[in-house]
């Protein structure tokens, strides 16, 4: 913080998808500091089969590009119950990325549900990341896309672990970014 | 038209092993070329792909030609593309109504037959029922269109074009231009092949048209289409729009809006496209 300037620009990015797709991952690959977290103990059953803590608010990371630039990163919740904070999240945003899991048919028909939400209401560059397509019970890349069946959206295969995978993810979102942007000029 | 739809089907033919292949669309009467990247299915993001539904039109009014050349490897792997066949689909329904009919003003004198494609292949992720009825239409032998509009209620003439234009271009199923005329599958012609040499699957597939009316309420579409089949919803096609067009409302930035000025507004832009290349390029190398 302390070597921003008066005119620092922010830009913010958001990942979304449903719970255990690997949102907080995603953040804490890219992130200069461990991710600030607001994880809680699950209270639903079917989340609990998935992970002992998950997201209520957002996860919060960062990079910063130079002295006048800095990225935020958020996660949102994956449960449809927070929703609120989606659009809390999304405002300003240049852009979102969804997480599909790979190894969890109900996780992506969440996921199809929140990738419906935000295109109805947001008009901005999304990209699809389908992720955790090295796990053993992971169905193939191309029936995750046939399962979401949203024409126009960019998708890529993602491991969240991967620092490449995500960056590869970044640039695929960034590029679709300032082209919008410089459509607009 | 159907010399243009060879030659679009001929690029991806040529394209489909694989290696990479420039497309080339050139307007016949100046020296104006507007140029893609196709490897097998996959259409590459450029520029350029908001004009492709107006270079399709064109393409298919014949004011264009088409031509492709390998080119040699790319270098890194592409990260955006679309599915070319699932781009045509959306692309051929951009395409007006009005354009529609005056592309397929001849198109009574047509024959449509199956192409190497099996019907089980025909896996567009967002056909329609018209794509399914055509399909099944055409899919035993070879049909004037004539018949095929006198079966189906004329009310849905542009949206058959539409579905044997994107078809044709994406080699589905394949357009011909009537030399000889094709019997017609009649009860007669049914009745004096009974009986002869012919082998029994000539026999069935004659009597296939009669075993199975093609009336549009018995075709069921498959479970995988949308729930929302026939039509694209107005979100997605704004989205589609959005996409090819490039035109979107101001994304809203973290400094109030109100402290932007018009005037200034287009120089906000320019810095905040310079912001994102720093980001991109970042991000480059994390």
């Amino acid at each position: 913080m302390n070597n921003e300037s008066k005119n620092t620009a922010y830009f913010k990015l958001v990942i979304s998808g449903s719970v255990n797709s690997g949102k907080t991952t995603f953040v804490k690959t890219i992130s200069e500091f461990d991710p600030i977290t607001t994880d809680e103990y699950a209270t639903e059953e079917n989340v609990k089969v998935l992970k002992g803590q998950t997201t209520v608010a957002m996860d919060y990371g960062r990079r910063t590009i130079d002295e006048d630039v800095v990225l935020h990163i958020y996660a949102t919740p994956g449960q449809e119950r927070f929703n609120f904070m989606w659009d809390v999240l999304v405002e300003g945003a240049f852009g979102v990325i969804f997480l599909a899991d790979s190894t969890d048919l109900d996780s992506i028909s969440n996921t199809k549900k929140i990738i419906k939400y935000f295109s109805e209401k947001f008009n901005l560059p999304y990209l699809l990341c389908v992720t955790k397509l090295d796990m053993p019970v992971s169905i193939d890349y191309k029936e995750v896309l046939k399962l979401i069946d949203k024409q126009d959206l960019f998708a890529i295969p993602c491991n969240t672990t991967q620092k490449e995978d995500v960056r590869t993810a970044l640039i695929a979102l960034l590029s679709l970014a300032i082209d919008k942007a410089a459509a607009q000029t | 038209m159907i010399d243009q739809i060879t030659k679009f089907v001929n690029v991806l033919n040529a394209a489909a092993d694989g290696t990479p292949h420039k497309v080339i669309f050139s307007l016949r009467k100046f020296p104006s070329t507007t140029e893609y990247i196709l490897i097998g299915d996959r259409l590459l993001y450029n520029k350029n792909i908001k004009l492709f539904h107006k270079i399709l039109r064109d393409l298919l009014y014949g004011t264009l030609d088409v031509t492709c050349t390998p080119i040699g490897s790319l270098g890194a792997e592409p990260i955006l593309f679309f599915d070319i066949h699932q781009f045509v689909w959306e692309t051929v329904n951009r395409i007006s109504d009005d354009d529609i009919e005056a592309i397929c003003k001849d198109i009574d004198s047509v024959t449509v037959s199956k192409t190497k494609h099996p019907v089980k292949d025909f896996s567009l992720f967002s056909r329609d029922s018209v794509d399914s009825i055509v399909v099944f239409y055409f899919q035993v032998i070879p049909k004037p269109v004539r018949m095929f509009l006198e079966d189906f209620e004329t009310t849905k003439r542009v949206h058959y074009y539409r579905s044997l234009i994107r078809m044709a271009l994406l080699d589905y199923i394949k357009l011909e231009v009537i030399s000889h005329p094709v019997p017609e599958p009649t009860s007669s012609a049914v009745t004096e092949r009974t009986g002869t040499t012919q082998s029994p699957l000539a026999l069935l597939e004659i009597n296939l048209p009669k075993v199975e009316p093609m009336k549009v309420k018995d075709i069921i579409p498959p479970k995988t289409v949308r729930e929302d089949i026939g039509t694209i919803p107005i979100v997605i096609e704004k989205q589609i729009e959005t996409l090819l067009q490039g035109k979107t409302s101001e994304p809203a930035p973290l400094v109030p809006v109100d402290q932007i000025s018009d005037g200034t507004r287009k120089k906000v832009s320019k810095v905040r496209i310079e912001n994102l290349r720093k980001i991109l390029q970042n991000i480059k190398q994390l």
